[in-house]
């Protein structure tokens, strides 16, 4: 199965410029439906789903290939390469924020600029590095992952949505939003929450964005700051949007400080 | 509809009210976030006055830490998403640390216009729920020691039968060799095939034992990849072309020549589904295809897939073939244990992976795994001409001691493949004979043998002359390995031994283990320990210079006397102290009077004193009884120069310095 199938790549847009973004911790490229579009009139747009998430080809998902974000970077990688992208806007949600610099530095000329939104290169607290969690935290997070286990499968199973009055909504009736295989999800939280980036930060030179939101338990504003001070090439935005999901709670500041990070470039 | 839809705030302004003391707990939260209305079963459960909660309070910050990084990256998106998000899963903080497991259900309303008014949650107690679960928990870890009780039984019991099935095979091929009556041999040929089948599954019952036990891990070791194929399918091949069966197999070019993974496993699982393939398919081919799937670095992934145009497995049964003792095919044409894809099974599970299989019902099958293997750059010895599966052994020689003919038939063959030297004695006597002649760096010894049988021999080994027989490595091949077992090995003077049926790897380990002078010692033998109490008399070291100059130098005389002066004491030793616990004095003094001769010889003067003291005292009514001091010292010392002489028979004279 080649990679566009297997991680469900979709390309729109009518512009020239490729702009890839990449869905966070917990959902699928869903995640940016109400930003995305906004960006079709002047980019090529391609969304994909992350191993194991959304519609990904679970069959080519393995524990053992998928045990570290540099596997989900290489994943990154093969795409722009099978579609032949060149001079990139990255777009990275919460983990894929670090997904896109891991990415960015194993074939460093594929991206023309990054877009981090909530990053975070270590959650657990490291000495006098204040990622926010403690080791305890991490683990009762993971136990929640698998507390609901039954209410992951479910979401799995397809579901008919009436929405009427959203069109957008009905062209896919039968799609279930955030879908991801349990398991798969355990795996990920795991990798993602015991990652520790925070050397990768400084191989990077290309013009970066950080968006950092307010009152964001997952990344807190000392983390963005952080990413912000070690990026030298970076930009740092702080949004009124609250909560770790701008582009659903606050998509239209979000699409804003992305264009005008762009514009500037 | 419309009018439905535009539910407003101030419609909902009671519904806490309304829901009050119904069962669920029910929240009304504003679009920041902040509770608007709590009703009185959810304040009932956690604690708190309405106060405390509303507009002060969110949702999020009733749950833990784990719960609200879950809130955020999960239920929200999906919530923002559909409007709605069902059955989720949390643990509600109360007051006083109290922790409230629940499902929680919320829904969005929103305006005409899509904005967001307020967000309805409704909270389900499920802590009977999360009780029974953990009852169920609990009897499923009961459950789960159950089973794992069986498997060692399983385990021990297939032990047992092995070794008397080792025998019968034994036996059946000497008879083989031995030259039959026409009319026997047919029947000899029999059993030796149902001996060898019965064996076979044994060993598998075994290894799934111990495999379903979890007892087993990985042993990584570097070995070349291609060979490792080929070694593996070269006798199943030959099966396949008895069969007329196309046997292909192709290896992905990309593949390194040396890597690291665990040997006897893959080979094993290979075998199994192989040699399924060839059993199942009746006519056509059977195709093995090994890719490289991915490369990171030195790890590699390689995914094995095996096809053959056999008879297919049914719809319904493909579920249940991985089960153990299930077979795809209930018809008796088709026999085994149905342990060998539960063993594949299991083996690949080690490895993180898992065995897959595509079948459709008389057009054939695919079985498919991947296996994670490591780079390895092998040193220079390994690639200098080296065809061996495993590492290459350094120079040493081994002498095999062993007269069953498929053991040494076995054994043979794998030193040959290991390029290692070594000599084959057919029982004990031969065999220290060639150990005298010849310089040996490892004994490999069956326990019965004709003749003179393992234990002699050892004996006679460490009796020999000279300090190299005392420490030289003699391995034991023995059928059993209890604790019980092996402590009478290593107290007759072996090092170690090693089970039967031989496993190439363990001997291989052994003989590397031997080679490179690593102790191979598995446990400290008793008998090295001084008894504790012991320390607390003063003991005497013997001299045996007297003894040399009386038998002018010959060891093996002198030998022989020490052997006899031993027996002789260690008898006077049991009468002298019956005579002290009895208090019977002629029976002492009669034992006494045994010893003068022989005792001046090894001028053991403290011996000697001791034995006057105690004389004296038993010959005194007055002081016996209220000093036993004495008696405890003679019992001592007495013990400690029976040691001395068993030592000195075993290990020849102590060192100069020791005798300082």
């Amino acid at each position: 199965m080649n990679i566009i199938s297997r991680n469900n790549v979709k390309i729109s847009g009518r512009g020239s410029q490729p702009i890839l973004f990449s869905h966070g911790f917990g959902c699928d490229q869903h995640m940016w439906r109400f930003v995305s579009p906004a960006f079709e009139e002047d980019y090529q747009v391609i969304l994909y789903d992350l191993m194991g998430f959304g519609q990904s080809d679970l069959a080519s998902y393995s524990t053992l290939k998928y045990n570290s974000l540099e596997s989900y970077a290489g994943d990154v990688v093969e795409i722009c390469k099978t579609i032949q992208l060149t001079d990139v806007i990255f777009v990275g949600h919460s983990v894929s924020a670090m997904i896109g610099i891991l990415a960015h530095n194993m074939a460093p000329d594929l991206f023309a600029s990054l877009v981090l939104i909530g990053p975070s290169p270590r959650y657990i607290n490291d000495g006098s590095y204040i990622g926010g969690f403690d080791q305890e935290d991490i683990k009762e997070l993971l136990e929640s992952i698998e507390g609901n286990y039954l209410g992951w499968s479910r979401v799995m199973a397809p579901v008919i949505m009436g929405n009427q009055d959203q069109p957008m909504l009905g062209e896919e009736l039968t799609e279930s939003f955030c879908r991801m295989h349990p398991e798969v999800a355990l795996k990920f939280a795991e990798i993602t929450f015991l990652s520790d980036n925070r050397e990768d930060l400084a191989q990077v030179s290309i013009p970066t964005l950080v968006l950092q939101c307010s009152e964001d338990l997952i990344a807190p504003v000392t983390v963005g700051r952080y990413v912000h001070e070690k990026v030298e090439s970076s930009t740092f935005i702080q949004l009124e949007a609250t909560g770790h999901c701008p582009n659903l709670s606050a998509p239209q500041e979000t699409i804003q400080a992305i264009k005008t990070f762009l514009s500037k470039k | 509809m419309e009018e439905v839809k535009s539910t407003t705030l101030a419609q909902l302004e009671y519904a806490a009210e309304v829901f009050a003391d119904l069962p669920f707990g029910y929240l009304l939260i504003l679009p920041n976030q902040k509770i608007h209305q709590v009703n009185q079963t959810l304040l009932n459960w956690l604690g708190y006055e309405a106060e405390d909660l509303i507009r002060k309070k969110k949702f999020s910050d009733l749950l833990t830490i784990g719960g609200k990084i879950y809130y955020e990256t999960h239920h929200l998106p999906l919530e923002k998403l559909q409007g709605y998000a069902n059955e989720q899963n949390y643990t509600l903080l109360g007051r006083d640390k109290l922790r409230l497991p629940v499902l929680v259900n919320t829904t969005q309303e929103k305006d005409q216009k899509e904005q967001l008014l307020f967000t309805q949650i409704f909270i389900i107690n499920i802590s009977d729920r999360k009780k029974y679960e953990l009852d169920l928990l609990r009897a499923k870890k009961t459950a789960d020691a159950a089973i794992e009780a069986k498997t060692k039984f399983i385990s021990t019991i297939s032990h047992e039968i092995r070794t008397p099935l080792q025998a019968l095979i034994g036996i059946s091929d000497i008879l083989l060799h031995n030259d039959p009556r026409q009319d026997q041999l047919q029947l000899l040929q029999s059993m030796a095939f149902a001996s060898k089948n019965l064996l076979e599954l044994i060993n598998h019952i075994l290894d799934f034992s111990k495999s379903d036990s979890e007892q087993v891990e990985l042993n990584l070791k570097p070995f070349h990849f291609r060979e490792l194929i080929q070694q593996t399918v070269a006798s199943l091949q030959f099966i396949a072309q008895e069969k007329e069966l196309a046997f292909t197999i192709n290896i992905d070019e990309r593949i390194p020549e040396y890597l690291s993974g665990d040997v006897p496993k893959i080979s094993q699982v290979l075998n199994n589904i192989l040699g399924n393939a060839i059993k199942f398919t009746p006519a056509g081919y059977i195709k093995t295809n090994i890719q490289l799937l991915d490369q990171v670095k030195d790890h590699l992934l390689i995914h094995f897939s095996i096809e053959d145009s056999g008879i297919g497995i049914p719809a319904q049964k493909i579920e249940k073939i991985f089960e153990s003792f299930s077979q795809g095919h209930d018809s008796g044409e088709y026999s085994g244990a149905g342990l060998g894809l539960a063993i594949s099974q299991n083996l690949i599970r080690l490895h993180q992976s898992e065995l897959k299989v595509n079948s459709e019902e008389g057009k054939g099958s695919i079985f498919s795994f991947t296996l994670p293997f490591q780079l390895v750059v092998p040193t220079k010895k390994q690639r200098r001409g080296s065809q061996s599966l495993l590492e290459l052994l350094p120079d040493i020689k081994v002498l095999l001691v062993e007269d069953n003919p498929s053991n040494v038939f076995i054994i043979s063959r794998y030193f040959k493949n290991w390029q290692l030297d070594f000599d084959l004695a057919k029982n004990g006597k031969v065999a220290l004979e060639m150990i005298r002649q010849t310089s040996y760096d490892l004994i490999l010894m069956d326990l019965q043998m004709p003749v003179m049988d393992g234990f002699a021999t050892i004996k006679a080994i460490r009796a020999m002359r000279g300090e190299e027989f005392q420490h030289l490595p003699v391995v034991a091949i023995s059928a059993s390995a209890t604790d019980d077992v092996k402590n009478k090995l290593l107290e007759a003077g072996f090092h170690n031994c090693i089970l039967k049926p031989f496993d190439p790897e363990e001997l291989h380990g052994l003989v590397q283990a031997v080679s490179l002078r690593k102790s191979i010692k598995i446990e400290p033998n008793p008998q090295d320990e001084i008894p504790a109490q012991a320390t607390s008399y003063s003991f005497e070291q013997l001299d045996y210079t007297g003894l040399y100059e009386l038998m002018e130098g010959d060891d093996q005389a002198l030998r022989q006397f020490i052997n006899i002066v031993l027996k002789d004491w260690e008898q006077i030793y049991q009468e002298i102290e019956k005579g002290i616990v009895t208090k019977n004095t002629a029976l002492f003094l009669q034992a006494r009077h045994k010893t003068i001769s022989t005792i001046k010889l090894f001028n053991a003067t403290r011996l000697k004193d001791l034995l006057d003291q105690a004389k004296e005292v038993m010959e005194s009514p007055h002081s016996y009884g209220s000093d036993n001091t004495v008696f405890e010292s003679l019992l001592a010392v007495f013990q400690h120069t029976l040691d001395q002489l068993r030592t000195y028979l075993a290990e020849g004279p102590p060192e100069k310095q020791g005798q300082e």
